[in-house]
Parts: C-alpha cells; structure tokens; sequence
C-alpha cells in the first residue's frame, strides 16, 4: 500500500488533538453520571422526604383548623351563631392542600419509576461512550502513533544522502527532499 | 437537580468534536492514502456514530428530569 502524506507531523498534532478530545468527552461523562446520580437521588430520597413532611404539617393544620371551625361553630354572640366563613375557608384550603399532598407523593411513586428506568437506559448508553474512550480513542492513538513512526522510518530511510537530491527509484513522491538538502 | 449540566456537557463533546473535525480536515489536506482513509472509517466513523447516537439520550434524560422537576416540586 502506498503512503501519501505530505506533513508528518500532522499526525503527531492530530493525535494529540485526539487525546484532548477523549479528556474532553471524558470530563462530560463524569458531569452526565453525577447528574443521573444526582437526579435518582432527588426523586428517591429528597423529594419523598419534603412531600412526607408537608403532608404531616397538612395534617396537623386540617386538625388545627376543624378545631378551631368546631370551637367558632358552637360560639355564640348575643345570642346568635357565627358564620364562621374565615374558619372554614382555613380549613378547606388545609384539606386541599393534604389532599396535594397525597397525589404528590403518589406523583412522586410514578416518577421514581420512570427516572430510574430511564435512568439506566441512559447510563447504558454513557457506558457505550465509556468504551468509546477505553477501547476506540486509545486503538486510534496507537495507530497513528504505529503509522507515524513507520512514516518517518520511512521517510528517513528515504532521505537522499550526500548531494543527491533525487528520489532513489522506490521512493515515493510524497516525501519530497529536505530543502537542506537539495541543491 | 440541575438539568441545565447535562445539557451543558453534550455542548462539551459537541464542541470537542468539532474541533476535532476541523483539526481533521487540516490532515487531510496533507495525507490522502488509503491509510487515511482507513483511520476515517474506521476510528473517526466509530466517534461520530457514539455521539450521533448520544445526544438525542442526552436531550431526552434532560426533558424527563425537567418534567420530574416541575411536576414533583412546588
């Protein structure tokens, strides 16, 4: 096979632009595992903490406000009962807000269950990219490491010695002459 | 959660592919032997296709962590 290459030492720029892109891709990937980490933690553990704790508040505020409904219920002025609207809204908005509770933290089941399928799917697809970066990009730096040295043995080998400046019969035109050789 | 860093790092290796495109097309401006093309086919093709298949998981992951986020907060 004949080698064309005019510039050896692009190779030599192009792996290392190679490897610069492997600790680039490789940064990323930590970043894209943190954040699936990050992301099962959240619905598994955080958000089913706060929505716990809002809904025993909820629960304490729809006891504190039938209470205090009750107690405005059975009160009399002058004789006549109090309407108690300002109670029952407090309590209404307590009920409701138990009850958003509740569909939060079933809210919260379903989505436990898509991220951590998702999830995975995801890490699968990182660990893909993972080979990538393990296996691919470092075969692809030896080769051209492989190939750039073979070049320049060849290349050396090549080399017109002395005075001579023409190419030796099997050399290919692809390595021309060191301009401080010729002439 | 921050949905926004996953997004940022696709940007990353988005970015660094193109760089390394760009410092591709430079080679192949001095190396057109069948080598060169082999090295393209063979390595270059295999990072364009793990990229071009993880970016539309990475948007994907990130709109379902946004929605989580809005439906499961506040």
């Amino acid at each position: 096979m004949s080698a064309n290459i005019r510039d050896i030492e692009a190779l030599h720029t192009f792996r290392a632009k190679l490897i610069r892109f492997a600790e680039e891709v490789d940064g990323a990937l930590q970043t894209m595992h943190l954040e699936t980490r990050r992301a099962m933690e959240w619905i598994e553990f955080d958000c089913p903490h706060y929505w716990t704790a809002q809904m025993r508040k909820s629960f304490d505020l729809v006891a504190s406000t039938r209470t205090a409904l009750t107690t405005c219920q059975m009160r009399t002025v002058a004789g006549r009962r109090s309407s108690c609207i300002e109670e029952k809204v407090a309590y209404d908005r307590a009920k409701r807000r138990l009850q958003h509770c509740q569909e939060q933290i079933e809210q919260i089941k379903r989505w436990a269950q898509k991220i951590r399928h998702d999830s995975e799917e995801f890490q699968g697809r990182l660990t893909a990219l993972r080979r990538l970066l393990d296996q691919d990009i470092p075969q692809a730096v030896a080769w051209l490491e492989r190939s750039s040295a073979a070049l320049e043995r060849y290349a050396d080998l090549s080399r017109p010695t002395g005075n001579d400046s023409a190419p030796s019969p099997g050399r290919p035109a692809i390595f021309p002459a060191a301009p401080e050789q010729e002439g | 959660m921050q949905t926004g860093n996953l997004q940022s790092a696709n940007g990353r290796i988005q970015e660094a592919y193109e760089e390394l495109m760009i410092a591709w097309e430079q080679v192949k401006e001095v190396w057109t032997d069948q080598q060169m093309q082999y090295f393209e086919d063979t390595y270059l093709r295999r990072i364009s296709e793990e990229l071009t298949a993880t970016a539309p998981a990475i948007g994907q992951i990130s709109q379902v962590y946004g929605a989580a986020q809005r439906e499961c907060s506040e």
